[in-house]
């Protein structure tokens, strides 16, 4: 009786073995970046030449001027961020206010969302029939677009504040860091994805750039505020220094960093790095490396160089600058190792500032 | 394609009367010494340094007084014109230079913008122009700073008709520009006056194809609607047979609507006023061997840029007068010499420096001029020097030296060679503001221009053939350009560039019987302008075309007179060009031909002297920009009336 019946059960071994061999089966999930990533690259403000790269990682591959080299014409101006779902990509180019959908793969146009649109920043996806699309307007007032996704057409819009910027997803709740446009605000929205309305805000420090949702926490990257004096030298009684904060999810302010000076180049380019639990950012000139557990904000450099974006590569565990060297050239991507050495650069488009993980 | 080949050999086959005639005339005029020449500064006429003197045609000028500098420079002249579209932004772009290049004079006074050099050729009324000249390359070394791509004189004359003269010009357009203009004049032996008016409007509102979205599509310009008024009052005085004297006025206002690019979806509201007055005094003596020269002149310019939508109000002003004195020996022992003085001083305001900045110039120059004859040679050496203090501190010395022979009556060989240099604008020394500031401690941009080159000249019974082309090349080292450093945007000597090439241009005079004639020219130039050396960390782009210089343009016409008809077709080609010191193909801008025909027609009506034009503009109905994002119209037809009385 045993027998047979373990010959039975070496029977459904085999049948399983065999079954979880089919090819249609996935082994394993594909990390994001296993088969590259895509580099914005803004162009340079009033020029119309914003662009696309795609790195092919199998044949370690630069291609540059993908969107027009495949559709015939530009992306706009001033691309600011992409976002990608499925096999559809999102380019969001803010100084043409619209959104071009194009084919993840073949790079394909499919459309243009451009329609109630004004200047645009950030697209994220909330589910497979909706996404949001941060709006900076006129640069003082800022709202939220709902895109209906299989339509490509905006269903509604939300007045938000001043100068929306990245969506953060958690659960059914967004936050919305308001950057302040070209004015100011010191509040992240928290919306309600299922109905899209206002949650409420949680008060922060002045300008918000970006909100990032690490391990419960709200981490926050801010421009800080710039007042001038006449002879424009800042007027520091009247400015606030940039920053990084962290949040409770209830809006308690758990940790301040304030940079040491007032600069031109405040804060920015907030970067994580979930293999490693550690923060980059771009701050006067240099690049900082900082994990969750900072106290005191960072006082020697990552790496001194200037970069107008950041990003990091999973796949290759490393860090990667982008560099615009004067908005009439070619920008370059360069990666770190640990140690903060460049290891090698690939040429891309004018005003690189974002690299989307494919 | 076919299409355009076909248009392309046309073009270059069918030569352009307007664009290129005078050069060769101006040519004869340095050749042949002491030959008059009506262009009133002697340092253009006869101490160029070479023979690329372009004198456009008076008749384009009469037959187009609605037009504007940036468009007869386009329609007539051999150089590239960067313009922002129909409206927009216009500033020269000669012999591979940048915009800030060349240099832009009225009656000799420079009206280059102290604070950002350059000058807008679109708010300039053709109306308010007696002569256009356009010198190229080094021959304008004498002018001093920002004379190196060439320079661009508008000159005016003294009413040649006595008694009273009135004429009325109108102009319509099918896109909606209208243009209103009236000079009278009056003439005697001891004083004549002319007295100019303008209203121009142009809203901007032009046909075009935007290339620049999925499916591409015809569509409506929208923004840089431009108003314009202005007077232009000149004052001649004959005090005796030796001395004369001027006084002129212009004033203007402009309103701009600023332009932005097609792909940007939301325009600005901004407006540009401008107020401008300028006055140009001057004393003339001629003795039989000797004369000399007094002009003084103030050029003022208030610029209130508005966005209300950013609630942001800019205002900005400059000031310059200029004085010259010019001393002028003739021909002892075949020595002709001119020694001069010039004093100018700049103030400019800006809300975005800290304080009023001012800044004296003097300058010392002297031309020789040498005209041997060995045999049959004739033979022409030119020396200039030049020497500029600016605010007590010396600047780069310009000498030049220049030699032209004719070893036969039909040919002149020349040979030139020149420094050329410019220095900083107020804004790139003293700009302040949010993430741009100015550089105090910038250099002057400096180099050497070289020249060389022929004219030929026969004439076959009643046919007139002149043939000329140039060889230039200049160095310009120190380049200033505007570069961010960790987000601060700062001028510094960043670049040298290498300038050259070759122009190439003919000209066909037919005189046939019955009061008939026809002419026909052509110019075709090769521009290579390249980054040679870099300070920037990375060596970026070296040998690479800088941006908005074409590698090619070539330019044709014909024109045929019959009794009181004319009839003007002229064609123009530009190569593509790039639009980024990456010269990325996917970023340039197109080639394209364009056409324009003209037909005019003189007639008496009810005792008035009465002409009448029509002109259709980009006739092949081409697509075409010369920014990228600023689309140009498509065909479009203009008709002017012109009523003298």
């Amino acid at each position: 009786m045993k027998i047979r019946h373990g010959k039975w059960f070496l029977l459904l071994f085999i049948v399983c073995f065999f079954w979880s061999c089919n090819d249609d089966e996935p082994i394993r999930e594909i990390p994001k970046g296993q088969d590259g990533f895509f580099v914005v690259n803004e162009g340079a403000f009033g020029n119309s030449n914003a662009s696309l790269s795609f790195f092919d990682r199998e044949n370690g591959v630069m291609n540059n001027n993908i969107f027009n080299a495949t559709n015939g014409f530009g992306l706009g101006d001033q691309a600011q961020s992409m976002t990608l779902l499925d096999t559809l990509a999102f380019v969001v180019v803010q100084n043409s206010g619209k959104i071009e959908v194009m084919h993840r793969e073949t790079f394909e146009s499919l459309a243009t969302i451009d329609d109630d649109i004004t200047s645009p920043r950030y697209l994220t996806v909330v589910d497979n029939e909706k996404a949001y699309i941060s709006d900076w307007v006129d640069g003082f007032s800022g709202v939220l677009h709902v895109l209906d996704i299989p339509l490509f057409e905006i269903t509604s819009t939300i007045n938000i504040g001043a100068g929306p910027n990245e969506i953060t997803l958690d659960g059914n709740t967004a936050y919305v860091a308001l950057n302040g446009g070209f004015g100011n605000d010191n509040r992240i929205a928290v919306l309600n994805t299922t109905t899209d309305a206002i949650a409420g805000y949680l008060e922060t420090r002045d300008n918000p750039n970006v909100v990032v949702l690490v391990n419960n926490k709200l981490w926050i990257a801010g421009r800080g505020k710039t007042a001038y004096n006449p002879d424009f030298s800042i007027d520091e009684a009247n400015s606030a220094k940039s920053y990084l904060a962290r949040l409770d999810k209830d809006g308690t302010e758990e940790l301040y960093l304030e940079a040491p000076d007032f600069t031109f180049s405040n804060v920015g380019n907030f970067v994580y790095n979930e293999l490693d639990n550690e923060f980059y950012f771009t701050y006067n000139g240099a690049v900082y490396r900082v994990d969750t557990g900072i106290d005191a904000f960072p006082s020697t450099a990552f790496i001194n160089q200037s970069f107008y974006g950041l990003g990091y590569d999973p796949i290759e565990d490393a860090l990667i600058g982008l560099e615009a060297p004067d908005f009439s050239s070619s920008g370059n991507l360069i990666y770190f190792d640990d140690n903060g050495n460049s290891t090698k650069t690939f040429t891309v488009g004018i005003g690189p500032n974002s690299i989307v993980l494919d | 394609m076919q299409k355009k080949t076909i248009i392309i050999l046309l073009g270059l086959v069918v030569l352009q009367y307007e664009a290129i005639r005078p050069s060769l005339h101006a040519q004869e005029a340095d050749t042949v010494w002491l030959q008059d020449v009506a262009i009133s500064s002697q340092r253009i006429s006869e101490y160029s340094q070479s023979a690329n003197l372009q004198q456009i045609d008076s008749l384009a000028l009469a037959q187009n007084s609605e037009s504007n500098l940036s468009r007869l420079l386009q329609r007539f002249a051999n150089g590239n014109i960067r313009s922002y579209g129909n409206t927009g932004l216009a500033t020269p772009g000669f012999r591979g230079s940048g915009s800030q290049h060349t240099q832009l004079l009225w009656n000799g006074v420079n009206l280059v913008s102290s604070l950002n050099g350059s000058s807008d050729l679109s708010l300039v009324p053709a109306l308010f122009v007696d002569q256009l000249d356009i010198q190229y390359g080094n021959s304008s070394n004498l002018l001093g700073s920002g004379a190196i791509g060439g320079s661009i004189h508008l000159e005016n004359s003294r009413p040649q008709k006595e008694g009273l003269q009135h004429a009325v010009h109108l102009s319509a357009n099918d896109i909606d520009k209208r243009f209103i203009g009236l000079k009278s004049s009056f003439s005697s032996p001891k004083y004549a006056t002319t007295l100019r008016l303008f209203y121009n409007h142009d809203p901007n509102n032009f046909r075009y194809i935007n290339t620049y979205q999925r499916d591409p599509s015809e569509e409506i310009r929208e923004g840089g609607d431009q108003t314009q008024y202005g007077v232009l009052q000149e004052n001649y005085f004959t005090i005796n047979r030796r001395n004369t004297a001027r006084v002129m006025f212009w004033l203007q206002q402009n309103e701009l609507e600023v332009v932005e690019p097609v792909t940007v979806s939301n325009p600005l509201n901004a407006i540009q006023n401008d107020d401008v007055a300028r006055v140009v005094a001057g004393w003339k003596q001629r003795g039989t061997t000797y004369n000399w020269e007094w002009q003084s002149a103030l050029s003022y310019q208030n610029t209130k840029f508005e966005d209300p939508s950013i609630d942001l109000i800019s205002k900005s002003s400059f000031l310059n007068h200029n004085h010259q004195f010019t001393f002028r020996y003739e021909n002892w022992r075949n020595f002709f010499i001119e020694s001069g003085l010039e004093i100018i001083g700049e103030h400019g305001k800006s809300d975005n420096y800290a304080t009023q900045h001012n800044r004296n110039r003097l300058a010392l120059f002297t031309a020789i001029k040498y005209q041997p004859s060995i045999g049959n040679v004739n033979m022409d050496w030119t020396l200039t020097l030049r020497e500029e203090w600016v605010d007590g501190e010396t600047t780069p010395f310009i000498p030049g030296l220049a030699l032209h022979l004719q070893p036969v009556e039909q040919v002149t060989l020349f040979l030139s060679t020149s420094r050329i240099f410019r220095i900083p604008t107020f804004n790139d020394l003293y700009w302040e503001g949010a993430g741009a500031r100015g550089n105090p401690d910038l250099n002057p941009e400096k180099g050497w221009s070289n020249e060389a080159g022929f004219t030929f000249d026969q004439k076959f019974g009643n046919i007139d053939l002149n043939l000329s082309s140039t060889l230039f090349s200049s160095r310009i080292n120190n380049w200033i350009q505007w570069n961010d450093f960790d987000g601060v945007w700062e001028p510094v000597n960043l670049q040298d560039v290498w300038a050259r090439g070759i122009t190439i241009s003919g000209e066909l005079n037919l005189l046939l019987a019955n009061q008939t004639a026809l002419s026909a020219l052509g110019g075709y130039e090769y521009t290579k302008s390249t980054l040679e050396q870099s300070r920037a960390e990375n060596q970026l782009n070296i040998s690479n075309q800088l941006f908005y210089t074409p590698l090619h343009q070539a330019n044709g016409g014909i024109r045929l007179k019959y009794k009181k008809w004319t009839l003007l077709y002229q064609h123009r080609y530009v190569g593509s060009q790039y639009t980024d010191m990456d010269n990325n193909p996917f970023n340039k801008i197109d080639d394209f031909l364009t056409g324009d025909i003209q037909l005019s027609y003189q007639w008496l009506w009810f005792g008035l002297t009465s002409q009448a034009g029509l002109i259709v503009q980009n006739l092949w109905n081409e697509n075409y920009e010369v920014r990228r994002g600023y689309p140009l119209p498509l065909r479009n037809t203009t008709l002017n009336l012109k009523f003298l009385f």
